[in-house]
C-alpha cells in the first residue's frame, strides 16, 4: 500500500468510526474496581485482607516508649516485640522484633517484587501495594505470609505514633519510619492473637482509632467521638454448588463494611456503605472467585451491587440459560450473589425493578470473573 | 496521604486523556460500544490495580491497549457462539450521528467483525488509532513482521468486502 493509500484509509477508517460519543471517564468506579482487584490479589497471596481506613481516641502510656515496644500475656501464652529502627528506613527496614521468641523483619520496597516472606524478613513492595487512603493510617496489608500475622501500614505526616492493643491491655508503640518520602508502621504478631484496638496518635492527640475485623483486619478508622455503623449481618444468597457450599454475607459493624465470601473476606474502605452501590445502570462485581479453594474445575460465585432501585436481576448465561436473583437490601445498597457453571460466562444482565419494571440491561465484561 | 493523593491525581489524569482513545480501540475490536466501554473499563482498573508498576513503565499506553486487546481475545473465545444467538443487536447509534454515516459505520463495523481478531487489532491499532508498526508489535505482543502481514491480510479482506465496495467505503 503507498502512504497515499495509506493516509487515506485512515482518514475513510476515522470518519466513518467517528461520532463514537463514549460517556465520561468512570475513573472513580475503576479505582473502585481496580482496588478490588488489589484485595483478591492479596487474598490469594495470603490469608488476609488489604484495607483502607481513618478516625481516633486514648493515649496509652507505652507510646511514651522511643523506639520499641513489648507485648507479653502469660494468659494467652504470646509475647511480642517491635522495634523501629529510627526515623528513617535503612535498607528499606521498616520495623524488627520477635513474636514468640521468633525474630521478625518488614522490610519495604521498589523492586517490583509481589510481597514475600524468606527467612524471618517479610517484603513489602510498593509496586504492588501503594498507598491509597486519604486517611491518617492506610493498612497495606494484614496477613499471614509466614509464621506470624504481618501488618503493615503507611501513615499520614503528622501521625507520631500508632498504639496497637493486645489482649490483656497489653500496647504495642508502632513508630513511623519514612521510606521514599512516606512515612510506614509495621508488626508482626503471632497467628492466633486478635487485635483489641488500634488508635493512631499525633503527639498526645488522638486522631483516629479503628476496631479490628475478624480479628486483625483494621479497615475503618474513625474520628475521636465517632462511632462505626451498628452492628448489622445479612445473607446475600448461599447454596450448594459442586458439591461445595458457598454463601455470601455482609457484616457491618464498628470495623466498618465488610462482607464474608467463600474465599475469605474484603471490606469496603469507606466510612459509609453508599459507594459500595454500582453506579446507575450497573452492575458491579466486587468479589468472586472458583468454589473448593478456587479450583477452576468448579463452579464459580460472584458478588455484585446494583443500584438502589432494583429488586432483581436477569444474568443472561453463555450456556443460553437464565438466572434470576433477588438483589438484597443491605443498608440502601443492593447486592446479589449468584454461581456461574463451569465455563459459562454472564453475557448480559438485566435489571428489574419493583413490580417487576424493567430498569435496563447491562453488558456484562466484568461479571464472569474472568480478570 | 501525599503519595496516595499524587497517584490517584497522576492516575486520574491518565485515564482522562486515554480514555476516549481506548473506548475507540475497543468499540474497533467488538463493534459494541457499551462493551468497548466495558473493555476500556477493565483495563484502566487493572491499570489502576498496579498503578505504581505502570506508571513507572516505559509505555503506559502500551499497558492498557495490551489489557484491552487480551480482555477482548478472551472474551470473543468465550462468547463467540452464545452472541450469533443474542437477540438484542447492540446499541450504535448516538442521536447526534447522521442516519448515512450511522449505515456507513454499520457497514464497516460488519466488515471488521468478519476478520480474525489478529486481523482486525492489527487494522484497527495501526489504521484507526495511528500507531507505528513497532507500536502495535509491543501492544499485539508479536513482531512487526506479524503485524505487517495480518495488517495487509485484514485490509485485503475489507478490500474485498462487497457491501463496503458498492458503498465506496474503501
Amino acid at each position: 500500500m503507498s502512504i497515499q493509500e495509506d493516509q487515506e484509509l485512515r482518514e475513510r477508517l476515522d470518519t466513518l468510526l467517528s461520532g463514537i460519543e463514549p460517556r465520561p471517564a468512570p475513573v472513580a468506579l475503576a479505582m473502585r474496581q481496580g482496588k478490588g482487584i488489589r484485595m483478591r490479589r492479596w487474598g490469594a497471596a495470603a490469608v488476609g485482607v488489604v484495607f483502607v481506613a481513618a478516625g481516633a481516641v486514648a493515649l496509652p502510656t507505652a507510646l511514651h516508649t522511643p523506639r520499641s515496644s513489648t507485648a507479653v500475656n502469660a494468659a494467652l501464652r504470646y509475647s511480642v516485640t517491635v522495634h523501629s529502627p529510627g526515623k528513617n528506613a535503612r535498607g528499606g527496614l521498616i520495623a524488627y522484633g520477635t513474636e514468640n521468641g521468633n525474630r521478625w523483619r518488614v522490610v519495604i520496597s521498589g523492586s517490583g517484587a509481589d510481597e514475600s516472606m524468606g527467612g524471618n524478613t517479610t517484603s513489602i513492595d510498593l509496586g504492588s501495594v501503594s498507598v491509597t487512603s486519604a486517611d491518617p493510617v492506610d493498612v497495606l496489608s494484614a496477613g499471614s505470609l509466614g509464621g506470624g500475622v504481618t501488618i503493615v501500614g503507611a501513615v499520614a505526616s503528622d501521625v507520631t505514633a500508632v498504639a496497637i492493643t493486645l489482649p490483656g491491655d497489653r500496647v504495642l508503640t508502632l513508630k513511623p519510619v519514612r521510606y521514599s518520602r512516606q512515612w510506614f508502621v509495621a508488626v508482626v504478631i503471632p497467628t492466633g492473637v486478635p487485635i483489641v484496638r488500634a488508635v493512631a496518635y499525633d503527639r498526645a492527640r488522638e486522631l483516629a482509632y479503628s476496631v479490628p475485623y475478624e480479628r486483625i483486619s483494621l479497615v475503618s478508622w474513625w474520628r475521636p467521638g465517632q462511632s462505626g455503623p451498628a452492628r448489622f449481618t445479612a445473607t446475600i444468597a448461599s447454596g450448594i454448588a459442586g458439591g461445595h457450599a458457598w454463601r455470601y454475607v455482609t457484616q457491618f459493624g464498628p470495623w466498618g463494611y465488610c462482607y464474608s465470601t467463600p474465599g475469605g473476606s474484603d471490606c469496603f474502605a469507606g466510612t459509609t456503605p453508599t459507594g459500595m452501590s454500582a453506579p446507575r445502570d450497573t452492575v458491579a462485581m466486587m468479589a468472586c472467585g472458583a468454589l473448593g479453594n478456587g479450583n477452576p474445575g468448579n463452579p464459580t460465585s460472584v458478588l455484585a451491587s446494583a443500584p438502589a432501585d432494583v429488586r432483581q436481576v436477569a444474568l443472561h448465561l453463555s450456556g443460553g440459560s437464565t438466572v434470576r436473583v433477588r438483589a438484597v437490601d443491605v443498608a440502601g445498597v443492593r447486592m446479589i450473589g449468584y454461581i456461574l457453571p463451569v465455563g459459562q460466562r454472564v453475557l448480559r444482565a438485566s435489571m428489574y425493578g419493583a413490580a417487576g419494571r424493567m430498569l435496563g440491561s447491562t453488558s456484562a465484561a466484568d461479571l464472569s470473573c474472568a480478570a | 496521604m501525599a503519595l496516595e493523593a499524587s497517584a490517584d491525581t497522576e492516575f486520574s489524569e491518565f485515564m482522562h486523556a486515554r480514555w476516549y482513545q481506548l473506548v475507540r480501540l475497543g468499540f474497533g475490536l467488538t463493534g459494541d460500544r457499551q462493551a468497548a466501554e466495558d473493555l476500556a473499563q477493565t483495563a484502566f482498573a487493572r491499570a489502576y490495580a498496579s498503578w505504581s508498576r505502570v506508571r513507572k513503565a516505559d509505555d503506559p499506553d502500551a499497558y492498557v491497549r495490551r489489557i484491552v486487546v487480551n480482555a477482548n481475545r478472551n472474551r470473543f473465545r468465550k462468547v463467540r457462539v452464545s452472541e450469533l444467538l443474542t437477540d438484542s443487536l447492540p446499541e450504535l447509534a448516538v442521536p447526534s450521528d447522521p442516519a448515512s454515516q450511522r449505515d456507513d459505520r454499520a457497514v464497516l463495523v460488519d466488515a471488521l467483525m468478519r476478520l480474525s481478531h489478529g486481523q482486525r487489532a492489527a487494522v484497527v491499532l495501526r489504521y484507526w488509532l495511528d500507531l507505528t508498526e513497532a507500536e502495535t508489535a509491543e501492544v499485539l505482543g508479536c513482531s512487526i513482521g506479524n503485524v505487517k502481514s495480518q495488517a495487509a491480510r485484514g485490509l485485503a479482506k475489507l478490500r474485498s468486502s462487497a457491501a463496503l465496495v458498492e458503498g465506496g467505503l474503501l
